[in-house]
């Protein structure tokens, strides 16, 4: 093999020489590399900045001695050096990585090349020798290599072109169950499951990573011992400078935690999807149950008040007082089981219905809330800033307005005139507000503060104050459902201050 | 967000004097909801659409009646008709015809696109007052509104409901 | 339409209801005339003009129809949708639903099937009566009536 580098004869140079003095140039301005000629018996003949700032010897202290003295005691004895320059003597050329010294005894790793120099007519005139040093690259290669080796949780290892596996670290042994020693030259679809095997997915996996570089998926994986593991599973295709391939890493992690985990949640989920599925179903029941009340209850109150209706001013004059005293008492009953039917469904409702809130102006509330009632806004006192409002739905709120207030006229002592106020206030904080509603009526015992918020729960019997005994149970379940609050203020014979607090939306 | 309102009235209806006897009918009944007078039917696609100023659901909220005139400029009363039949939100809304057209084809015509009700425009004072009284007593007293639904165009706006 | 008084046809099953509804047109003295079907298969009979309702002076076509939603063999929707894919005119005819529902999915479904206007059938006959009232003198008095011949 003809040589590649062809240096001319080793002469001093002369004063107006061109390429040589370029040469000189360059050779001597590197300081990186370590150029430098030997003799045919390998004695240097030259030094550069480089091979100074390396090797550590000036060029005074090295020019005339053998090379060999930059190898490793080891391997002086073992003749490499000689070896080396054979090789580059016959083949021209001789390149290898490996430890040297330096002057001061201490090693580094080298990448050196060494070329045969010939003159013009082709007879060897000794040697040129290149030497990089690689220490830091080295270290930093074998630092990744214990990295890979220590890594617990993570096989890393390699394969060759056909897939048998070349390397092994502490996770693959810990992972998979088998010693390097045990493994190493094995064919890797030893990992897989027969079905997989069967199905080819190892020579799948090969050829996905070898065609497009990279291979990713999950699967189960068999160990030593026969059990299975879920596992991530990366093939990347290592290849040459040239672009050939060389060979695949592979990086397998251990997740069948993870895998269980994922199971339970998609369980729970699923268990999830299911109670909501039913309670929806129980809900439209309630609420096909809550329709068929409304229609169906009602009817026959229609029939039984219309009747009763038509039957007192129809045939009034074919009834006595207290015929017509008999019919009046039906007519009331349907009345009350109507207005009864409408409460509970008004109840009803507010368990499952979602409130969708607005911005409600209070005092229109208010105003609506009279107007429902049908009581006249200028008997009441009502003191409330006109800009208020709260978050609230408002229909709802109204009619527990309409309940507070139709309670507190509903409730007076038995000759005296109700009075009734109302009035709003923005609580200290600034975020909600305080309807309140005060009358001067017979006022409630302690005791029974709680009760009376609870569904058919009254104090009274019919005669004395009619009432459902929902009433405050609806306004109980509303604000509750507008994520508000409510009190009472009362004793026996002072009155009652009924309040309600809101979220307060601003002032508008 | 909206305050609590009565829902509003639509007029459409292009002669000026026709409209001021109703507006001043409707106050006289008593009614206490906004009235909203436009004057065409390019004015009133552009309310309903939503567009620009008219469009404005703050000042221009969908109406809870429409009262249409037949004659209009630009578009005809059955024009807008049809094209608001298609449009779910618009179709449930209660739409009178109101106009002093009494050929029968076009009261035909106007059933058949959807109208809810045809009304014939009289001349006299008393009347207007009457009718009106009674559309406030039917439609707005006695009548059960269709729910008042989002529109369907775009994103979240402001009026939200049941 | 061939009749002496244009005719109110009031679709109801609950015979209660129905009566009390008669009764209050009476009592609004308004001259109105009621005929009264109680099931959604003989509404479409009736207005189709099938037997036995095949003679339309006894039978007249309607001015207005009052319509209850739930119904036997038919419901009220149905019928209004029947009507409304009507394309001989009779698709015209005002259909007033008069029903104990006021559910939003019941009123949203009427207007959209088509129906002229919806009302809920009120607790009192002093309601019932005022209400009838207003509904005669709208659509009978004011509203004007369009003839169902062939579109």
């Amino acid at each position: 093999m003809a040589p590649r580098y062809s240096i001319t004869a080793l002469r001093p140079p002369e004063s107006a020489l061109g390429s040589d003095r370029v040469f000189r140039y360059l050779v001597e301005s590197v300081r990186d590399y370590a150029i430098f000629l030997l003799d045919p018996k390998g004695h240097v003949a030259t030094w550069n900045p480089g091979a100074e700032r390396i090797k550590q010897y000036t060029a005074g202290e090295i020019i005339g001695k053998h090379f060999s003295i930059f190898y490793p005691t080891a391997d002086r004895d073992n003749g490499k050096p000689e070896m080396e320059l054979t090789v580059a003597t016959q083949t021209g050329r001789f390149e290898d990585e490996g430890w040297r010294l330096r002057k001061d005894g201490t090693r580094f790793w080298a990448n050196v090349i060494i070329i045969r120099v010939n003159d013009e007519d082709g007879n060897q005139i000794g040697f040129g020798k290149i030497t990089r040093d690689l220490t830091d690259r080295r270290l930093a290669e074998q630092r990744l290599r214990l990295l890979i080796e220590s890594v617990e949780d993570y096989a890393i290892y390699s394969l060759d072109t056909n897939g048998n596996i070349t390397s092994w670290n502490l996770g693959a042994e810990r992972i998979k169950g088998y010693t390097a020693n045990e493994i190493i030259g094995r064919h890797f679809s030893q990992f897989y499951t027969r079905e997989d095997v069967a199905a080819g997915l190892p020579e799948h996996a090969l050829e996905i990573a070898s065609r497009e570089g990279h291979y990713e998926r999950e699967g189960w994986r068999v160990r030593k011992d026969g059990s299975k593991f879920w596992s991530n599973v990366v093939v990347t295709a290592i290849r040459d400078d040239e672009g050939s391939l060389v060979g695949f890493s592979k990086v397998t992690r251990d997740i069948t935690d993870r895998k269980n985990l994922i199971d339970q949640l998609n369980q729970h989920a699923r268990e999830l999807e299911l109670q909501i599925a039913e309670r929806e179903q129980t809900n439209l029941e309630l609420e096909a149950f809550s329709y068929s009340v409304s229609h169906d209850l009602r009817a026959p109150l229609r029939a039984i008040g219309g009747f009763s209706d038509a039957l007192k001013e129809d045939y009034a004059e074919k009834l006595d007082q207290t015929g017509i005293g008999y019919v009046n008492e039906i007519i009331a009953a349907a009345g009350r089981m109507n207005q009864l039917v409408q409460d509970l469904l008004d109840y009803s409702r507010l368990g499952r219905a979602a409130l969708g809130l607005q911005t409600v102006n209070v005092s229109q509330a208010v105003a609506k809330s009279l107007q429902q009632l049908g009581e006249d806004p200028a008997s009441i006192a009502i003191e409330i800033d006109t800009r208020y409002a709260v978050l609230a739905h408002e229909a709802t709120l109204v009619q527990v307005i309409s309940n507070l207030i139709s309670n507190a006229i509903k409730f007076h002592e038995k000759n005296a005139e109700p009075q009734v106020r109302i009035w709003g206030a923005v609580q200290p904080g600034g975020n909600t507000m305080r309807l309140s509603v005060r009358d001067n009526g017979i006022g409630i015992a302690a005791q029974h503060h709680e009760r009376i918020f609870q569904v058919f729960e009254r104090l009274h019997d019919r005669e004395s104050f009619p009432g459902t005994g929902i009433g405050l149970a609806i306004v109980k379940r509303a604000i509750h459902r507008m994520d508000g609050a409510y009190g009472l203020e009362s004793a026996v014979g002072q009155g009652s201050t009924f309040w309600i607090e809101l979220p307060l939306y601003g002032r508008k | 967000m909206v305050e609590s309102q009565p829902g509003t009235i639509l007029l459409i209806e292009d002669d000026a004097a026709d409209a001021s006897l109703l507006i001043r009918a409707f106050k006289k009944s008593g009614v206490t909801n906004p009235i909203r007078h436009l004057k065409d039917g390019e004015d009133a696609l552009a309310y309903f659409e939503g567009i620009g100023e008219l469009g404005d659901r703050g000042k221009n909220p969908l109406p809870i009646l429409i009262l249409l005139d037949l004659k209009l400029p630009r578009m005809s009363g059955l024009e807008l008709l049809q094209w608001m039949r298609p449009r779910k939100h618009l179709r449930r809304i209660p739409l009178v015809i109101l106009t002093g057209e009494r050929d029968p084809t076009f009261r035909e015509a106007a059933y058949d696109l959807g109208a809810n009700s045809y009304l014939i425009k009289s001349p006299k004072q008393e009347d207007v007052l009457r009718l009106v009284e009674l559309i406030q007593q039917y439609w707005i007293g006695l009548n059960e509104p269709a729910p008042i639904v989002l529109e369907s165009r775009g994103p979240w706006f402001g009026s939200v409901h049941l | 339409m061939i009749s002496t008084e244009p005719l109110i046809l009031l679709v109801e099953d609950d015979p209660a209801d129905a009566r009390l509804i008669q009764r209050a047109f009476e009592k609004a003295a308004l001259g109105a005339r009621v005929t009264r079907i109680p099931n959604g298969d003989d509404a479409v009979a009736y207005l189709a003009g099938h037997e036995p309702f095949d003679n339309r002076t006894s039978y007249p076509l309607p001015a207005v129809i009052l319509l209850d939603i739930k119904l036997p063999r038919r419901s009220g929707f149905e019928v209004l949708s029947w009507l409304r894919s009507r394309r001989d005119g009779l698709q015209r005819i005002p259909v007033v639903m008069l029903t104990s529902s006021r559910h939003n999915v019941d009123v949203n479904r009427a207007y959209d099937l088509g129906a002229n206007s919806y009302l809920t059938k009120p607790d009192t006959n002093e309601q019932l009566t005022k209400m009838l009232s207003t509904f005669d003198q709208y659509w009978m008095a004011y509203n004007e009536h369009p003839s169902l011949g062939v579109s």
